[in-house]
């Protein structure tokens, strides 16, 4: 079937994918650290959270689109953050902040993944 | 000389498409700036029994006048082009759902701040109160809200109150378009469902709720159904297709991290959803289910692992809920018609302008619904596939014979059979009818503004949250102890955001509507037993608005119930401003008497 919505499936876009992947929960993590304004702390966070793990980890086990990667990959971390929450509720330990770190050192891994394949060349198996 | 002339035309051709893309996105940007600005002059003073439509000013309708006809352009070009469309559609979001948030000095609907009340009271715990409301029991909503509202320090969830239907209607486009796609294989029909889906969504069930987050995994889980782990088989019975070489399979080989990977995002979708809401997995497990025995999906059991997963939280999680509501769950069972009048009644009634609004929304659902079938019938032989197309239509009308769903189960079908009716739709309307294509969807969508305007925010004199109403809630804070008795005269109030365990609030469900003289008032404080903290009674502008527009009682309704409270001697007004009114309860001066 063609690709009717935009898609680009270079090594560039796995590098672009990628370095958000490494950017976002890095940011996160500054803006927490930074104590800077709770708003956009919290934005910044949910930003982050929303894009990782599963939009990078998409590109790579998958080798969709940039496009599908993110459509998807949004819903799929909104529903591993709300999973999370209600884990935690569950098992009565309730750990906000070493739960998103976890999220974001995992979205951070997989970017790194990525990023390693894209360099060495594998990219090109995306179709 | 020729030469030069040829290779001036040929740049001139060049650049006009740019010049062309250029003046659509300008519109777009024009529109969005015109629209904002115009929003920013209006009154929220002139919302009046229509809703938000009547404070709108005339800028407003220029300037989505402007967005469509930026649209229509884009969609007429050839090929249309993605990023002006992006634009365009997001500029269409922002300024539909913009507009309260932009008008309004509250965020609206009270509900959203009920909800954030219990997202705080988790993020603070990090435990449930299934006892207390039946949302509890499908927290999960509330869990990831709060987990992340906690860890980024962020004081109350009442923060992401206004902005929240924009960004979660934003974020229901890239699925949907996904969706489209597979479905349609049209680049211009796929725009056009997007286009369409924010004008067709009047349901308003994108405020802040685990129902507008239900929707987006719904969108997720089936772009996935149907997207890589989708198939199109022709036959409907595939044993009859045996020893046929005639199915046209699009199967493409997916190694097994993909299928992992695949089948984990399933499992996560599947997991959120059956915690997070009550009939978003049920409309998910059927459609998977129906998507699967009509060949659109590779996935043959994963419907039951759906199943298996609802039903287990239903039966675990849930417990505290059915196992004393095990009627109003199963009740409704097989009543296909007394569900239905249980939706209509509850809606048809009240004043009259609160009646017609309903009618109009009435309208809209069977416009697009009509639509949805013209589509069945004039996508036979185009390539779209409809099969799927019907299945998403269908499947949220199998609810009808279950449930009422407190008389919501009408506004669950319309949202959720909207992605499927709205791909059929696009194929009614891009059909060739002998008229311009442009002119046939310019004209229905100048009808659905109105129709949209009015359908979604109908009600906005009541879903409107006034300054004063907050600020009377907070004064409730300051003047009542903790633990005291809190009543209100209708159940449409914007309480309990601070904190949802500081009194025993009455009424304790959101559908009691017995406060309507003096003695119910009295009788529902009293049958609560003596609290010797006390008794308060609250009146808004909001819970008065209720009862006018949607029980049509006279507007002497509500001073005349205040009159009659201070004049009985039991009640002393304790605070007032321009929207609240407390009244103590006296029950020593009642027994007295």
């Amino acid at each position: 079937m063609p690709r009717l919505l935009p898609s680009s499936t270079d090594r560039r876009a796995d590098r672009i994918l990628a370095v958000a992947g490494l950017i976002l929960p890095g940011g996160a993590a500054l803006a927490v650290g930074l104590g800077v304004p709770i708003t956009a702390r919290f934005i910044i966070l949910v930003i982050a959270t929303l894009y990782g793990p599963a939009t990078p980890a998409f590109r790579l086990a998958c080798q969709m689109p940039w496009f599908e990667c993110l459509a998807l990959g949004i819903g799929i971390d909104a529903a591993l953050v709300m999973a999370t929450g209600q884990g935690m509720v569950m098992l009565g330990r309730w750990a906000p902040g070493e739960a998103v770190a976890c999220l974001l050192l995992s979205s951070i891994l997989v970017a790194v993944a990525l990023f390693h394949r894209s360099v060495n060349g594998l990219g090109d198996e995306c179709s | 000389m020729t030469g030069g002339i040829a290779v001036r035309w040929a740049r001139k051709a060049n650049r006009r498409p740019l010049a062309e893309g250029t003046l659509r996105c300008s519109l777009a940007l024009l529109a969005l700036g015109g629209g904002l600005l115009s929003l920013h002059g209006a009154h929220e003073s002139a919302i009046g029994p229509y809703g938000l439509i009547q404070a709108l000013p005339v800028g407003y309708f220029a300037a989505l006048a402007l967005a469509l006809l930026s649209f229509l352009l884009t969609w007429a070009s050839s090929p249309p082009k993605w990023h002006e469309f992006v634009l365009e559609v997001l500029v269409l979001v922002v300024l539909l759902q913009g507009a309260p948030a932009i008008i309004e000095s509250e965020p609206r609907f009270p509900t959203a701040w009920l909800l954030a009340g219990f997202t705080d009271y988790v993020s603070r715990t990090g435990h449930v109160l299934p006892l207390l409301d039946a949302r509890f029991s499908w927290p999960s909503f509330f869990a990831g809200v709060g987990l992340l509202e906690r860890a980024s320090g962020l004081r109350s969830s009442v923060a992401l109150l206004r902005w929240w239907p924009l960004a979660i209607n934003v974020l229901y486009l890239p699925p949907l378009g996904l969706i489209s796609q597979r479905i349609l294989r049209d680049a211009k029909q796929t725009m056009l469902v997007l286009w369409l889906f924010p004008l067709a969504n009047w349901v308003g069930q994108d405020y802040f709720s685990p129902q507008s987050v239900g929707l987006l995994l719904y969108l997720v889980l089936i772009a996935i159904v149907i997207g890589p782990f989708g198939r199109q088989r022709r036959r409907l019975l595939p044993w009859r297709g045996i020893g046929v070489s005639t199915e046209r399979e699009e199967v493409k080989t997916m190694r097994w991290p993909e299928v992992a990977t695949l089948l984990g995002a399933l499992v996560v979708l599947d997991l959120a959803m059956a915690t997070g809401h009550q009939l978003t997995p049920i409309f998910a497990v059927v459609a998977v289910c129906l998507l699967s025995t009509f060949g659109r999906t590779r996935l043959k059991a994963f419907a039951g692992v759906m199943f298996l997963l609802t039903a287990g939280w239903i039966c675990y999680g849930a417990f505290p809920f059915w196992s004393g509501h095990i009627a109003a769950i199963f009740g409704g069972l097989g009543k296909v018609r007394s569900n239905v009048t249980a939706d209509l009644s509850t809606r048809l009634r009240g004043s009259k302008a609160h009646y017609e609004v309903v009618n109009v929304r009435v309208a809209q659902s069977f416009l697009t619904w009509a639509l949805g079938v013209g589509g069945i019938i004039f996508g036979q032989r185009v390539r779209a596939d409809v099969r799927t197309a019907l299945v998403l239509m269908v499947t949220p009308f199998l609810l009808l014979p279950a449930q009422s769903y407190g008389g919501e189960a009408g506004l669950r079908i319309y949202l959720f059979s909207l992605p499927g009716a709205l791909c059929l739709a696009s194929l009614v309307l891009t059909r060739d009818w002998g008229l311009e294509r442009r002119v046939v969807l310019g004209i229905f969508t100048i009808l659905l503004v109105p129709l949209f305007l009015i359908s979604r925010w109908g009600n906005e004199l009541t879903e409107l949250v006034r300054p004063a109403e907050i600020s009377g809630v907070q004064a409730l804070d300051r003047i009542a102890p903790a633990g005291a008795t809190v009543a209100t005269i209708t159940p449409e109030i914007t309480w309990r955001f601070t904190d949802i365990l500081r009194y025993n609030y009455q009424p304790d469900h959101p559908d009691d509507f017995a406060f309507r003289t003096v003695a119910a008032v009295v009788r529902i404080l009293s049958e609560n037993g003596r609290n010797q903290r006390g008794a308060y009674v609250i009146v808004t502008t909001e819970e008065l608005s209720f009862g006018e527009q949607t029980y049509g009682l006279p507007r002497s309704w509500g001073p005349s119930v205040e009159r009659l409270m201070i004049r009985s001697g039991t009640f002393r007004l304790v605070f007032a401003n321009a929207a609240t009114r407390i009244y103590q309860f006296n029950e020593s001066e009642r027994a007295r008497k």
